[in-house]
Formats: C-alpha cells, structure tokens, sequence
C-alpha cells in the first residue's frame, strides 16, 4: 500500500501509466494513504497511536475535499485532466498561478494541512500525543512510515509545480530558452524543491494550531471559498 | 480617517504579539535564516536534479526501446522483414494467427517494460526522499543557528544513507507481556 506512492509520482515526468484520468486517478490513491495511516493508528493498540491515527484521518479527508475542488478549478481552466496538456497550456499561456493567484495560495497551505506538517502536524504532535501514529513502530516499519511522509510532501511540491507554477516549461514569464531536456528537468526540480523549502521555512517558524480551529478553518473557510470560485 | 484606520489596523496586525506575520516577515529572523542558508541550498538543488536527471534519462531508455518495438512490429504486420523472426514456431502460422500472436506478444512485452521501469524507478525516488530529510535537517539547523549533521561523510552527505542502514538493523522490539 505504501509503495503506490511511489508508482504515481512518477506518472508526472516519467509516464509509466498514462490514461485519460489521471488526476483522478491521483486523488483516488491518495485517499489510500489516509487510510493506512488510520489502520496502522488503530492496530498498534496504544492510546496515543489511536488518537493520532484518528486525527490524521480526520484532517486528511476534510482536506482532500477541498484538494480535490482546487484541482477541478484548474481541470475547468485548462479543460483537460492529463498533467502533460495542463504544463502545455501553461507554456503556451504562461503559469497558472498569474490566472488563479487565490487558488494558489490555498492549495499552497492546503498540502501542508494535507501532509499534516508543521503547522498542521497534529497526527505527531510531539507535545501532546508521543509521536503520533507511529509511537508504537521501530525499526523497518517505522522507516516505511517515514518514507510515506516524505514522499508524500515531495510528491505534493512536485504537484504544485506542475500544475499552478509552469512545470517543466522552459517558456518563463521574463525570458524563454530552448528545449532541453536537461533544463527542463533543472527547471522542474528547482521548483519543486523552492515548495519543499516553503514547507520547511513554516515548520521553523510558526507554532501549532488548534485542532479545532484546523477543522472549523477547513470546513467554514476554505471549503466556501473554493465553491465560490468554482462557480465564478 | 478611512485610510488612517486601515493603516493603523494593518500596523496593530503586524505587530501584534500572537501574529503569525510577524514571525514569519521580521526582517531580524528572515536576515538569519537565508544568510546561513544560500550554501545549503543551492548544493541540495543540484544533487536533487541530479537525480531527477538520471530518472529522466531511464525514461527515454524506456520510451526508444518502446518505439523500437513498435517499429518492428509495424515491419510485421506490413508483411515486411518476416525472415527476421527469431523463433521457428512463429515462421508456420498463418498470417491472421501470426498478427494476434504479434499483438499479445508485444502487449505482453510493454506491460514486461513498464512494471520493470516502474521498479527501477522507486530507487532514485527513495534516494530524493532521503536526501531530503537531510535538506530538512540542515534547513530547521540554519534557522535555529545549529550546524545540523556535519560528522559523517564530507559535511553530513552520508548521513541519510546511515541512517537508513540504522534503522533496517534495527531489532524489532515487541513487549511480550502486552495485550494483543
């Protein structure tokens, strides 16, 4: 189950599956991940592993909703669901994010609600829960869980460039180079890696949130605002 | 007066005790942060997209092997280069027998490439994902003015490697008195 991440990742510049929906596809299996993170919470029969396992999922699914809202607003913009034609259209009509400037800075804090990672990390809040739903794993097991959460956060920057910043389009907004292939991924990863950094500039420089405050920001803020911006 | 208010609203919001804004924009903590870490990132950049780089150029491994099948398989179906067929079995069916047997063999054989690509790409992308948690730890050093892992390899470049050896030799301790 842990190793699905790794198989769509590399759908984006490798292409191994490649369909008609497949961020759709995306969505259906990231929803995955949500779930083993309950099962492992709830299986490992320790108080503090259930409580975070219960709060990861919890946090996970409200905010694959609006995720998944976001990521339609961007479908109905470009008009098709292959990431390949959505970086097209970008080269063409340059980034997303100068069309949808609000959306982006909402899928940019939704997927570190997502990925439950500072400010949002209440899965392992280490002050209140031990760490969350891998107190009671070591070892190996504790290394997959540790892999699934990187993995999942680069895979989330790497989808955020993709979709909102241009990709590996070498049509920038001040000049434009030629097609490289090696440039092109030099361009690719260097955003992806400048999301990876936002991510890490948060977790050093803010505190936790509330839980409560999380889930009342998901369902009464955000969750709104994508709707109406779906409409418009 | 509108004006002033806002202005005085906006100042009150950036300076206010419990505003997040704050933390993040004080010119004293962003003048910290980036100083120390301008060297760190750019040398994680690269070995990222060297990576990456190495991920891309499997894929076109991959993509001229496919379209080298394709090729030949075009050749067959034409009625072309038949003679170049390696097994002798084929050589006897029919021509409408041979095209089906062309057609599962190759859908056989992309499928054969795929899972097979698809393996070999978990091995960089576990790569990246190690090599991150060290971006992570020399990023979450620099803000709090630590030096982060600089013991094992040259400045901590090992140290994720290491790290992952440590934990798959790891006993795996269960507590025999526990409820199960």
């Amino acid at each position: 189950m842990l190793l699905l991440w790794f198989i769509i990742p590399t759908s984006k510049y490798g292409n191994i599956l490649q369909f008609n929906y497949e961020l759709l596809a995306l969505f259906c299996v990231s929803v995955l991940g949500s779930i083993s993170i309950l099962l492992a919470g709830w299986s490992s029969n320790s108080k503090y592993a259930f409580l975070g396992g219960v709060r990861a999922g919890a946090q996970m699914i409200s905010y694959e909703l609006v995720l998944g809202l976001l990521v339609l607003i961007v479908m109905t913009v470009t008009g098709t669901t292959q990431i390949i034609d959505i970086v097209e259209f970008q080269d063409l009509n340059g980034p997303i994010f100068l069309f949808l400037p609000l959306e982006t800075i909402l899928f940019l804090i939704l997927i570190v609600a997502e990925t439950n990672r500072a400010p949002f990390d209440f899965a392992e809040a280490e002050s209140e829960l031990v760490s969350g739903y891998n107190t009671e794993y070591s070892g190996l097991p504790f290394a997959f869980f540790f892999i699934a959460e990187y993995g999942n956060i680069l895979y989330m920057s790497l989808l955020t460039s993709l979709l909102f910043f241009g990709g590996w389009s070498t049509n920038l907004i001040f000049f434009s180079f030629e097609e490289n292939f090696f440039l092109e991924s030099f361009i690719l990863f260097t955003k992806t890696t400048f999301i990876y950094f936002f991510f890490l500039w948060l977790r050093a420089a803010l505190p936790r949130y509330r839980y409560d405050q999380l889930m009342t920001l998901c369902w009464k803020v955000f969750l709104p605002i994508v709707l109406v911006s779906l409409v418009i | 007066m509108l004006i002033k208010k806002y202005l005085t609203t906006a100042f009150s919001i950036l300076n206010g005790k419990e505003s997040t804004l704050r933390t993040l924009l004080s010119a004293k903590f962003l003048e910290n942060f980036f100083s120390t870490l301008k060297f760190y990132f750019f040398i994680f950049v690269n070995v990222i997209s060297v990576l990456i780089i190495i991920l891309n150029v499997l894929d076109t491994i991959k993509t001229f092997f496919m379209a080298y099948k394709l090729r030949s398989t075009l050749l067959l179906e034409n009625g072309l280069n038949v003679a170049d067929i390696f097994s002798p079995d084929i050589f006897f069916l029919e021509l409408d027998e041979f095209v089906f047997f062309n057609q599962m063999f190759s859908f056989i054989y992309i499928f054969l490439w795929k899972f097979l690509f698809a393996i070999l790409m978990i091995v960089p992308i576990l790569l990246i994902v190690a090599y991150s948690t060290l971006l992570e730890r020399k990023v979450l050093s620099a803000a709090q003015r630590r030096r982060g892992p600089n013991k094992v390899g040259v400045k901590g470049s090992a140290q994720p490697l290491i790290d992952g050896v440590k934990l798959i030799l790891k006993e795996i301790i269960i507590p025999v008195q526990s409820e199960n």
